[in-house]
């Protein structure tokens, strides 16, 4: 291999699959650090600065794996999968206000080291492990001094992928963020996800032709996918039940500080506990203004057709979730 | 590729590779003064380029960037 270039600093914003190997598109991020509600809105930042337009770089993973083998990132203290609108920024936002914890919320590298070529036979699950410990660990280098750990919010559809997380990543604890399912669906109705938008993400729902898939009322196609990808927590927390933990929005912000933090062995310092209690009272999703609680305005607003298709197709895998072990002391 | 890019392209492979030269570019916040700064350390470095040519490589990074975007 030819000299290895300085990648201190050098974080992936992209990447993608060339001929069965996985390139990311790498930006000096250096210590800025991940506040934004999401990695996209950070990118989206960096790239106001015109250096980081002009001077990217390309990494392969045998690249990147090197330069991580000589200068170690940050332990990734916990992976956050989820349901979607149920929270989980809401997790992020307050973890990522103690400066000791480097968030880093939906990473669209993660996407493609997870799902990237799925269609390749030349890509077997050594081939992703390694994807992903690269591609993680580029995202988990240290930026600003303070930090000690890395905490990464994957996207809901990722539930379908926490075997192959968790074969990367064998001792990292990881939990599953739920919600009453009416009101993620009513989420989605105001403010579609792209998760349910039929073929925009290429997420599998069970049972369901594409073709079909656009034929749907909206709120059914919404609740199969929230089932699907509830079908797919409940199965990782089969295979897998050691390290996983359940946790519902109805116990948020409490269980933030009894339950998720001691999961994924994090014990903040005094300065860090102000920090995230500060960031409790803000929107999750827009920081500049108060959280407001909506819980009861989704349930009014739910249609028979919404608490229907609830019924018919996540409801009951809700209700399984909760009735874990993994979700017990709540 | 035109003489310039072409040397614009050779001055980005030397600032890869130095970490001066990097924190040097990073400081500049508005194009017009990052295509300048660009302009007088390739220069420097016997590299000659023009600001358009530096401003056609951000708006290169950009569209390469959104390629890969899919949501």
């Amino acid at each position: 291999m030819d000299t290895l270039p300085d990648l201190e600093g050098w974080v992936p914003v992209a990447a993608s699959v060339r001929d069965g190997h996985l390139v990311a598109d790498l930006c000096l991020v250096g210590e800025r650090p991940f506040t934004e509600p999401f990695f996209g809105d950070s990118v989206t930042a960096c790239m106001r600065l015109p250096f980081n337009n002009a001077f990217r770089r390309e990494a392969e993973v045998a690249t990147m794996a090197a330069w991580l083998a000589a200068h170690p990132p940050l332990p990734v203290a916990g992976f956050i999968f989820h349901m979607s609108r149920c929270g989980s920024t809401l997790l992020a936002q307050v973890l990522g206000a103690a400066d000791g914890n480097r968030v880093l919320s939906e990473p669209a590298p993660l996407d493609e080291a997870l799902r990237g070529g799925a269609d390749d036979p030349r890509i077997d699950s050594a081939t992703r492990t390694a994807w992903l410990r690269a591609v993680v660990g580029m995202l988990a280098q240290r930026g600003r001094p303070t930090e000690r750990r890395c905490i990464v919010k994957a996207d809901s559809w990722h539930a379908a992928n926490i075997a192959e997380v968790l074969a990367a990543f064998p001792d990292t604890p990881w939990l599953f963020v739920v919600r009453e399912p009416v009101e993620v669906i009513v989420s989605h109705l105001r403010r579609p996800g792209p998760q349910t938008v039929p073929g925009l993400v290429g997420l599998r729902v069970p049972g369901l032709a594409d073709e079909n898939a656009v034929t749907l009322p909206r709120e059914a196609y919404i609740a199969r996918v929230l089932g699907a990808i509830c079908g797919a927590a409940e199965r990782a927390f089969a295979t897998a039940p050691a390290r996983g933990l359940v946790v519902d929005y109805a116990e948020l912000p409490a269980a933030i500080e009894s339950r998720v933090l001691p999961h994924f062995g994090i014990r903040p310092t005094p300065d860090e506990h102000a920090a995230m209690a500060a960031a409790l009272v803000r929107d999750a999703k827009n920081p500049r203004t108060a959280f407001t609680p909506d819980a009861d305005a989704k349930r009014a607003e739910a249609t028979a057709a919404v608490r229907a298709a609830a019924d018919a197709w996540v409801a009951e895998s809700y209700r399984r979730l909760l009735a874990l072990p993994q979700a017990r002391g709540r | 590729m035109t003489p310039g890019a072409g040397a614009f392209q050779c001055f980005r492979a030397r600032v890869l590779a130095d970490r001066a030269l990097q924190d040097a570019l990073r400081v500049p916040t508005d194009l017009q003064a990052f295509a300048a700064e660009c302009v007088r350390l390739g220069a420097d470095l016997g590299f000659v380029f023009s600001t358009d040519d530096v401003a056609a490589a951000c708006t290169e990074g950009r569209r390469a960037l959104r390629a890969t975007r899919r949501f």
